[in-house]
């Protein structure tokens, strides 16, 4: 590698405004949502502890339901949830695609592999909606939180595999994979020394997308009444609001915080994660040469 | 064997997994159940104070439990529901509907649902690759970089989030209806697609207004990279206009995208149910949610049947027209 | 009238350009990959440019072609061509419309290197052929095209049924052969050849060469040959010139250079030609090419060169001329050495 090569240090990374912002974002929300919750002395998701749809204003600063819930409490409560749901999925089911995608990718077996790239390919084409929204609607009365998120992740993870299998089968046929083979490295050192942290780059990539997913399934079923409705997550508030009219009525802030919050997490994350991406690569073209 | 018909039966053969698996799924989540279907189906019935005299009752009855079959082996049950779904098409009366029977709501939403989920996949797909194109080969970098930030913004927001965001839009910014299709006497199928069309203009805006980001970001990558293939700058050379090359950028980038149509179905199907539902248009995700406010199982389990019905028909129809637009399937070649 | 005097079709007159690279908007690197070339293409001739990967000769091609599209510029020089009619046009100072429109396969044609990927994949070969008219705005006949192609194909004895074939159902030797006669569809005065016979097997390499040979001596069209392999240039060849960093370093008469190369460089190349009977060690040259955004000082071969001299590192060779066709820039031969 010559002296000239453009090296992308931490340091560069840390004070970029576009990785600086969205961080303290994101943290602040984390924070909104996890910790300042408890603080609170009453359950926020109880009905009728507060005036019935007040606009914002200093004592309410998101305004409150016409079930008598005050926004500003309901909110972190719902991006709490909604965001665990979410995790859950995206690390059951990259778990499962990384399993699936990496054993047909490298396995040598010609029919293991067509086994299950084809069950693969039938999981990323049933509709796997419509099929959560009856486990949840049937099973609402068992249902917890992380349990939602465990099933999401049973049912999400066909286009994470497929994107696994292709990253690893090129992999393999790589020359920089080849020369480490014909040279002699252990394959537990390839896969330490080459396969991992170019890995490492499409893990974030799997975590953070099929969250994504995972929150825009939440947000329909729970829509459609498919969901533990008593539960409070961003997807139920949305029904609420949307069962009592929020739109007609005028309570726009019942409906336009929690859609607020999400995106200002989702677009957060989102920035973050290909922030921390750009880093990941130019560290790895420098190493690899 | 012709590996043309060879690439269809496999396609077909895949179809008919999706099905049988989705029929499976259906299957092991109605005898799954919390509780009884059948006898909670009846006893709602009776509790709703419908007029039915003590004959039809036993008739229900007897209906509805060799639907289940509860008092057969689970072997046999499954046969049972297999033959049901698959042969006679009988899925038990819908409670939401009733007296309708859940094949006939289904059968008269799915056309609705099939026309917009088509529509809905190709005419984004289409957008998408078409504006990607665009931005990889204009020379005004503005249009490029406002097209990427755009669809950078967007593709990580959930499309539930999105649509919902462009109704609170809709009506309380920009204060305007929500332009539905009066019914109109029909008299002819034709008249009936054209009917279809027009209630599904809305939400198939709505659909594409969202549904582009992903085809616009991969086909852009693409056809960056095909600029500089060899048989394009062969054209360039030999005296194409910018025209000719641009047109065979798309195409030539358009194939290896084709699969990401095929693949993506099964989101856009997601976006087609909650549009549906939010514009009152009357396909599955409408009776759906019909479903679910009423508690009727049935009407779920065969909604879920059609589902994958749907979006493995749809998927095969674009899998077979694959060959057409790629000679390569047709004509495999020697090397 | 009648005599058929034989005159200079393309003049290149001091040309001096390469690629501009913008790093970030700002940091700005010059690949200098022609420098100063001075050359003549004579009607009915074989002109061949040899040297090795990364010396400039195929930027050299695509500037006389006259592609000359961001981020290849042209910096100083001019390259001159002689009408059908006798005039002559400056090629540099033309548009890329222009160039498209009156001189492109009219005029000058083309022969890429072969690739998997020289034909578009998703048109048969007729369509391929009909493309080309249509780009030129020929009135086209379809059947008087389809027996034109058919001629055409029965002319490079390729077998009838690739007209209706896709590209990837083709050899890569028949699909050299159908780019060749895309290439000469128009019976252009002067074709620029650019490696045309890398990446096939030997025998087919020799079949398209002597397809290339024939078709130019039955029209006394002017070829500019491409080529690292001189082997490939013995056969072809009228001239010869040799590049090397985007130098020409000597140009002459074929046989003449073959029997006396005057420049070390051109003396490596052809030493490491295999000949009959020689059972001694091929000679190969040390080193690599120098990079060209920072080209050495003084002459650009000195790094390299077994001869090196003081002045060679401090100044540019000057063109010796040596009779007529040849001449070689080499302190060497300057008489001041």
């Amino acid at each position: 590698m010559s002296t000239m090569a453009y090296v992308y240090r931490f340091k560069e990374l840390v004070l970029k405004p576009s990785f600086i912002i969205p961080l303290v974002i994101f943290v602040g929300m984390i924070i909104y949502a996890f910790v300042y919750p408890l603080t609170l002395t009453i359950n926020p998701g109880r009905w009728y502890y507060a005036p019935i749809a007040q606009p914002p204003s200093l004592k309410h600063p998101f305004g409150t339901t016409s079930t008598g819930q005050d926004v500003f409490l309901l909110v972190p409560i719902a991006l709490r949830n909604t965001i665990t749901i979410s995790f859950v999925a995206a690390v059951i089911s990259v778990l499962i695609a990384w399993g699936i995608g990496s054993v047909a990718a490298l396995s040598q077996s010609q029919a293991m592999r067509t086994a299950l790239l084809t069950l693969t390919d039938i999981i990323c084409v049933l509709p796997g909606l419509p099929i959560l929204m009856v486990i949840f609607f049937t099973w609402r009365d068992y249902l917890t939180i992380p349990l939602i998120g465990v099933i999401m992740g049973l049912l999400g993870w066909g286009f994470t595999a497929r994107a696994v299998y292709s990253i690893l089968y090129s992999l393999r046929h790589r020359t920089f994979v080849l020369t480490s083979y014909f040279t002699g490295l252990a394959m537990y050192k390839i896969v330490l020394k080459d396969f991992i942290p170019y890995l490492l780059r499409y893990l974030i990539i799997n975590i953070v997308g099929t969250m994504m997913w995972a929150m825009g399934n939440e947000v329909t079923a729970s829509i459609f009444g498919a969901m533990k409705m008593e539960e409070v997550t961003i997807g139920t508030t949305i029904h609420w609001a949307m069962y009592y009219q929020a739109l007609l009525l005028g309570i726009w802030w019942w409906l336009a915080m929690p859609i607020i919050f999400l995106v200002i997490f989702v677009l957060s994350l989102y920035i973050l994660m290909i922030e921390i991406d750009k880093y990941i690569f130019a560290r790895a073209r420098v190493t690899w040469g | 064997m012709h590996p043309l018909i060879k690439y269809v039966l496999q396609r077909v053969a895949l179809a008919l997994l999706v099905v049988w698996v989705g029929i499976t799924i259906t299957f092991i989540l109605s005898r799954l159940m919390p509780f009884n279907a059948a006898e909670l189906f009846i006893s709602r019935m009776l509790a709703q104070g419908h007029s039915l005299t003590g004959e039809e009752i036993e008739n229900m009855k007897k209906q509805i439990l060799e639907l289940y079959g509860l008092d057969k082996p689970i072997i046999v049950q499954y046969a049972i529901f297999l033959r049901n779904y698959m042969i006679t098409g009988e899925m038990g009366p819908s409670f939401a509907f009733f007296p309708s029977n859940v094949k006939d709501i289904i059968g008269k939403a799915l056309p609705w649902s099939i026309t917009l989920l088509l529509l809905a996949s190709v005419i984004s797909w289409l957008v998408g690759n078409g504006l990607g194109v665009v931005a990889a080969l204009t020379k005004h970098r503005k249009i490029s970089s406002v097209l990427e930030n755009i669809a950078i913004a967007f593709q990580p927001i959930p499309f539930a989030v999105l649509a919902l965001s462009f109704l609170i839009f809709y009506l309380l910014v920009l204060k305007l209806p929500i332009p539905g299709a009066a019914f109109v006497s029909i008299t002819s199928p034709f008249e009936m697609f054209i009917y279809m069309l027009r209630r599904a203009s809305f939400p198939l805006l709505v659909l594409v207004l969202f549904g582009w980001f992903g085809g616009f970001v991969g086909m852009k990558a693409i056809a960056l990279k095909m600029r500089e293939e060899d048989f394009i700058v062969y054209a360039f050379l030999q005296g194409a206009s910018t025209r000719s090359i641009r047109f065979m950028i798309f195409r030539n980038s358009i194939l290896p995208q084709f699969t990401t149509l095929v693949l993506g179905i099964s989101r856009v199907f997601v976006g087609s149910l909650l549009v549906e539902y939010i514009f009152n248009y009357p396909g599955i995700g409408y009776i759906l949610q019909s479903a679910i406010a009423n508690a009727d199982y049935n009407l779920m389990l065969g909604i879920l049947f059609f589902a994958t019905v749907a979006t493995a028909v749809a998927a095969l129809i674009l899998d077979l027209v694959y060959p057409l637009i790629d000679p390569r399937i047709r004509y495999p070649g020697q090397g | 009238m009648g005599v058929k005097i034989v005159s200079e079709i393309i003049i290149v007159n001091n040309l001096d350009g390469g690629y501009e690279v913008y790093v970030g908007g700002k940091r700005r690197v010059f690949v200098h990959a022609v420098d100063n070339v001075s050359l003549i293409l004579r009607s009915n001739e074989v002109l061949g440019i040899a040297g090795e990967s990364g010396c400039g000769k195929s930027t050299l091609a695509k500037m006389i072609y006259g592609a000359i599209i961001p981020p290849l510029v042209v910096r100083s020089g001019s390259i001159k061509l002689q009408t059908r009619k006798g005039n002559f046009v400056e090629l540099n100072k033309l548009s890329i419309e222009e160039m498209r429109k009156k001189i492109w396969w009219t005029e000058i044609s083309y022969i890429p290197q072969n690739s998997m990927n020289i034909l578009n994949p998703l048109k048969r070969i007729k369509d391929q052929f009909i493309n080309v008219f249509k780009y030129h705005d020929m009135n086209i006949d379809k059947e008087e095209v389809m027996k034109y192609i058919k001629d055409t194909l029965i002319s490079l004895s390729l077998p009838l049924e690739v007209i209706n074939a896709y590209p990837h159902q083709l050899s890569g030797g028949m699909r050299q052969r159908v780019v060749i006669a895309l290439s000469l569809l128009f019976n252009p005065r002067i074709v620029i050849a650019d490696e045309p016979t890398t990446a096939v097997d030997v025998v087919t390499q020799r079949i398209i060469l002597s397809l290339i040979k024939e078709w130019r001596e039955k029209n006394k069209s002017s070829l500019i040959l491409i080529s690292h392999d001189m082997s490939v240039h013995a056969y072809m060849d009228n001239r010869v010139a040799i590049m090397y960093a985007g130098n020409i370093v000597e140009i002459g008469e074929i046989f003449e250079l073959f029997k006396e190369p005057l420049h070390p460089y051109t003396r490596a190349l052809i030493e490491s030609l295999i000949r009959k009977g020689d059972k001694t060690l091929r000679k190969g040259l040390p080193g690599l090419p120098p990079d060209l955004t920072n080209p050495p000082p003084g002459c650009r071969f000195h790094p390299r060169c077994p001869y090196a001299m003081d002045i060679c590192r401090r100044e540019v060779p000057p063109a010796t001329t040596l009779g007529r066709d040849r001449y070689v820039k080499c302190w060497l031969y300057t008489g001041r050495g």
